[in-house]
């Protein structure tokens, strides 16, 4: 059902004529809490059609951020642009142009699905009746719409959420954890609607937990820690920057082949580990590892390059240096 | 604005305490003219209803009525708190002003439709049991009079306690704080004053500049033929309670929107 309905031909997104590709623009984001800096000169863009992963530990800043986007709370410095519009001249633009859940959905518990959506309707207007039975499709919700807010299980109230989110059809949708909560099959639902948003032109900010839910939904990453960016880049981009080799020798030859690896340009670290070699180091040195290991008499019987996976590359990067953990 | 404003009376329509709160102020109100039905079926003949009395005697209970709308002033905003519901409100809505207006029209307009189904229920309620005891069932202008008198004395009383009920649990992101300084006010400041007036010589004129005192001096409005039970109060004396009071109300609302558009949200 999801499937069918995204797959069908739609209004583009709400957006101004003259707006360009550019939907959302952060520059130099700042959010100051007394001596806290929450959010630390972040920049941000996102494209028309394009899954932003924002990705960060709990508390670092993520949440801080979309609220600035949303305009929830005002920024200590930098700026923040619509569709080529400043939001500080112009708070509407995020009732006109953007779609949220913010943190967990959170709707009326007295009034039922299908009333909280039209009640959200009535705040912006122009959205027909059948806008909201057709996200309510979207959602496999137009069965159960009727019941009460307050009796729905979690994952029937992210529905709810994420249709909320698309009433006015907006150019940007920001989803903080939308899979909380969910189950295996509920997870998997809400992962195969977010691409489908970006091949209807919407784009898309997804903050979020769930690695490898943002690996496999985004175009973009962006992982920050405390407030501040830590690396920007596709999915791709990211994951070959943060690859290993995997080296296969005699035991007796792997500290020697540690020694001269190590002196290879290029090599971030080498680990003996158990039999073997990790070697990290960027996606086009394999023939250089070989070259080096051949010319010290030493012979590999496997060199394979291995793939990451974004949770690496995430640990890796936001891991506390230990001065810095917490006890 | 106007689709603010619409969504908040969707939203207004569709909740329960919307009619329970009018249901329960009609029920006294009935209650109220049962009792004054038995006495009569167990008294004499002088205990006939007398419904312009009775009448007047609502007033004291639209006093008692007036904590209804207080909280039901002061939920508005408190529950957006509760419910979390408040920042993808504030995320929908054209502009913070905008939003905190529609809220403050939906106060007024909500005050004005309990006003209304009282006195409509009252008026229902005086005529049967009239028929009932056989008193006089047609209303004479005097008994008009006399409800929409009761009537504005129960909403002047109320209007200052129910901005700063709204306004309090606005600052406090509360109901229970909203419903502790919205209902506690009036006996707080009756206990701190009276004990000050005790200790501090002079403390009279800074009373004449409390709450309490001046909203005394607004439902003290005599009739014609004295319906008032304190000492007469001269119009100039109401004209200055009236100022008084309205400087309250403006110093709350006011300041309920400087909170509001400037502070960040980040519950609710």
């Amino acid at each position: 059902m999801v499937v069918t309905l995204l797959n069908r031909p739609t209004d583009a997104p709400a957006s101004p004529a003259a707006a360009g590709d550019v939907v959302l623009e952060v520059r130099g984001l700042t959010k100051r809490f007394g001596s806290t800096v929450a959010v630390d000169d972040l920049d941000m863009t996102i494209r028309r059609g394009e899954v932003l992963g924002f990705l960060g530990p709990n508390g670092s800043g993520k949440s801080t951020t979309v609220s600035m986007v949303l305009g929830l709370m005002k920024p200590s410095q930098g700026s923040i642009h619509i569709l080529g519009r400043p939001l500080a001249d112009d708070p509407a633009l995020v009732s006109r142009y953007v779609g949220a859940i913010i943190e967990n959905p959170a709707f009326y518990p007295y009034l039922t699905g299908r009333d909280n959506l039209r009640a959200q309707a009535k705040m912006v207007g122009g959205v027909p009746e059948s806008r909201i039975d057709e996200l309510l499709k979207l959602v496999n919700m137009e069965g159960r719409a009727d019941g009460r807010y307050k009796t729905f299980s979690l994952g029937m109230k992210q529905r709810i959420g994420i249709a909320s989110t698309l009433l006015t059809n907006p150019a940007l949708v920001i989803l903080d954890e939308p899979t909380n909560g969910l189950d295996p099959a509920g997870q998997r639902e809400i992962r195969s609607i977010i691409p489908r948003l970006a091949e209807q032109g919407h784009s898309v900010l997804l903050a979020s937990h769930m690695l490898h839910e943002v690996e496999q939904v985004s175009d973009q990453v962006i992982i920050i820690r405390r407030g501040k960016k830590l690396t920007e880049g596709t999915v791709n981009e990211l994951l070959r920057l943060e690859g290993y080799y995997d080296v296969q020798l005699e035991e007796s030859d792997l500290e020697k082949a540690a020694t001269v690896l190590r002196r290879v340009s290029g090599v971030e670290s080498v680990s003996v580990i158990k039999d073997r070699l990790t070697v990290k180091a960027g996606e086009d040195l394999g023939p250089a590892i070989s070259r080096s290991l051949a010319d010290a008499g030493l012979y590999a019987s496997q060199i394979t390059r291995t793939r990451s996976t974004l949770e690496d590359v995430f640990f890796e990067l936001t891991a506390e240096p230990p001065e810095a953990a917490e006890p | 604005m106007m689709n603010v404003l619409q969504s908040e009376l969707f939203r207004l329509r569709k909740r329960p305490q919307t009619w329970i709160m009018p249901l329960l102020a009609s029920a006294f109100i009935v209650l109220y003219y049962g009792i004054g039905y038995l006495q009569y079926q167990s008294g004499s003949a002088a205990d006939r209803l007398d419904m312009r009395q009775s009448v007047q005697q609502l007033s004291s209970i639209f006093e008692n009525g007036m904590q209804i709308w207080r909280v039901v002033a002061l939920v508005m905003i408190g529950s957006e708190h509760g419910w979390n519901t408040l920042r993808p409100l504030v995320a929908r809505s054209s502009s913070r002003s905008d939003l905190l207006s529609a809220k403050w029209i939906v106060v007024g307009l909500y005050a004005i439709f309990m006003v209304i189904a009282a006195v409509l229920v009252s008026l229902l309620a005086a005529t049967v049991a009239s028929l009932f005891m056989g008193g006089a069932v047609s209303l004479p202008v005097a008994v008009w009079d006399d409800m929409l008198l009761g009537t504005l004395r129960w909403m002047i009383a109320t209007i200052p306690y129910a901005v700063i009920a709204f306004t309090a649990a606005l600052m406090t992101r509360s109901n229970a704080a909203g419903i502790a300084i919205g209902i506690g006010l009036n006996f707080a400041e009756l206990l701190v004053l009276g004990l000050l007036l005790e200790v501090i010589d002079g403390f009279e004129t800074v009373v004449e500049y409390g709450i309490n005192w001046n909203v005394q001096q607004l439902v003290n409005i005599t009739t014609e033929d004295g319906g008032s039970v304190l000492d007469p109060v001269s119009t100039e004396q109401i004209w200055q309670s009236a100022v008084i009071l309205t400087l309250y109300c403006a110093m709350a609302i006011v300041g309920s929107y400087l909170v509001f558009t400037r502070r960040d949200i980040t519950s609710g």
